[in-house]
């Protein structure tokens, strides 16, 4: 298998880093495009439907996910920096059928929005693709906080220092 | 924990204070005076932080012991940062999708008949 995880944290809720066996153009174009979307982004065994896309500043790429035997969830991305090939900032959150934001439909605990901003670098044919998300909005620094506290794979990797105790306290708990 | 005790609970840490006396706490149980020491603070106006946090349910106050000491309450702490996983899930299954559908493309470069259209 081509790919590998890299777990470390920095200081977001979680960052995922990838590499894929394609150039940056592919890669890029899996991102920026609703027909190529839709074979790809969502958990395992949905699949997409897209209503509206708009690979711009500001545009929205709106989708529905549908699970056999489950309720369609809707989704969508507010896309807030894009610089092709390379980059791509945006807010990810459950919404309804209209576009309009919506809580997450399994717990009113989630972020309402979450930030995401992935990075694409080529380095001999294959691409590394980065992600970071954090929660964004008005408590985002408090969510921060709940987040580091009990992302106990991020304290692992010797988070800082700074809340390595309090993990090991979490662990016991 | 439901919507309303986590905007209680978020509440309660806007203050860097209250955020540093729950990184002490997870060290371990501590009394006021234990509390205030390390932040330079008087007992009363830690008194203060503590009963906000206690409202919040993040920590629990022993009434055994005539110091009272204070611990920290894990369970909505783990309970708000599910999402994390919930979410890293959610990446991880679609880099591997990504991954699936990036090798079949390649096979195939006129556009690729499974994946094609619709």
């Amino acid at each position: 298998m081509a790919a590998s995880d890299d777990r470390r944290s920095g200081n977001s809720a979680f960052a995922i880093t990838r590499v894929f066996k394609a150039p940056r153009n592919r890669v890029w174009k899996a991102w920026s495009e609703a027909d190529q979307l839709k074979y790809w982004w969502g958990p395992k065994g949905c699949s997409i439907e897209i209503p509206h896309f708009e690979f711009r500043l500001g545009g929205f790429f709106h989708y529905a996910m549908k699970f056999a035997g489950a309720s369609t969830m809707w989704g969508r991305f507010n896309y807030r920096e894009i610089v092709a090939p390379e980059r791509i900032v945006w807010l990810n959150s459950f919404s309804n059928e209209k576009c309009g934001i919506a809580r997450a439909p399994f717990s009113d605990l989630c972020p309402f929005e979450i930030e995401n901003s992935v990075t694409l670098k080529e380095h001999n044919g294959s691409t590394t693709v980065s992600l970071r998300a954090e929660p964004f909005g008005e408590v985002a620094e408090e969510r921060k906080f709940f987040d580091e506290l009990c992302s106990s794979r991020s304290l692992e990797q010797g988070y800082d220092g700074t809340f390595e105790q309090l993990a090991d306290y979490l662990a016991k708990a | 924990m439901t919507r309303d005790s986590l905007n209680t609970a978020f509440a309660a840490l806007a203050d860097p204070t209250r955020r540093a006396i729950l990184a002490r706490l997870a060290t371990g149980e501590a009394t006021v005076n234990e509390l205030a020491e390390p932040f330079d603070m008087t007992q009363p106006s830690i008194s203060k932080h503590l009963k906000v946090l206690e409202r919040a349910g993040l920590i629990s106050r022993s009434r055994a012991a005539q110091t009272r000491p204070c611990r920290l309450e894990t369970a909505p702490l783990k309970e708000v940062a599910a999402w994390v996983e919930v979410y890293r899930n959610l990446w991880e299954q679609s880099f591997d999708r990504l991954d699936a559908f990036l090798q079949s493309t390649k096979r195939a470069p006129t556009k690729g008949r499974k994946y094609g259209r619709k």
